[in-house]
């Protein structure tokens, strides 16, 4: 079991509280426009508390020994197979296009991630809904 | 269909891969990696978790604030 699900599964209501409290603040920062002061605090926070969480988990644990080197057979970091590619072609594939639509003009006519972001943005419910996702993907990342 | 028509349709196509993906490596049991399993390498040292949560910080900074 990972990390995370023990941590869910043992200590439900902590996870329960946090969830509530990201979905507060994703809901504040939804009402935020990008480019304003109000816009900055509400995004610099998170990173602040996840710079802070990772400098204090850093701190009060060391990593063991079957962690530290990827090429190990330990179960708690899961092989890596030929499939694996799939990920990365999928990744050189969206980089590349990507990269084609930055470099393309008029730029209006070749919309690139930012602009799907932006779009996704230009709602509440699409800014609400992708803060919330940001906070969660930046809680699996700090809590792995 | 217009140019930028056609940019979003192959985002839109690039998005279901993804997603695809996902659900395939999902329902393989194991056979194939899921993301996670890509996610599990990198933050297994120290350098590749610090350079996902620059990536994750990167992202939240662009999307968001600036």
């Amino acid at each position: 079991m990972s990390r995370l699900r023990r941590f869910v599964a043992e200590r439900h209501w902590i996870f329960a509280t946090t969830a509530a409290g990201g979905f507060a603040y994703a809901g504040l920062a939804s009402l935020t426009r990008p480019f304003t002061v109000e816009a900055d605090v509400a995004t610099a926070l998170p990173l602040f508390a996840a710079v802070l969480t990772m400098a204090v988990r850093v701190r009060i644990t060391k990593r063991p020994a079957s962690v530290m080197h990827p090429n190990c057979d330990s179960q708690r970091v899961p092989r890596s197979n030929r499939w694996s590619l799939m990920w990365v072609t999928m990744a050189i594939v969206i980089a590349c296009w990507e990269l084609y639509t930055y470099m393309s003009s008029p730029r209006s006519e070749h919309p690139t991630l930012s602009t799907l972001i932006e779009l996704l943005d230009s709602t509440r419910i699409g800014k609400f809904s992708a803060f919330a996702l940001w906070l969660a993907l930046g809680c699996y990342l700090v809590l792995r | 269909m217009t140019i930028r028509q056609w940019t979003m349709l192959i985002w839109g196509l690039l998005g279901l891969g993804v997603f695809v993906c996902l659900i395939v490596a999902t329902l393989s049991k194991g056979r194939l990696s899921t993301l996670g399993t890509l996610v599990s390498r990198i933050t297994a040292t120290r350098l590749g978790q610090g350079l996902l949560m620059l990536a994750w910080m990167w992202l939240g900074w662009h999307a968001f604030a600036r």
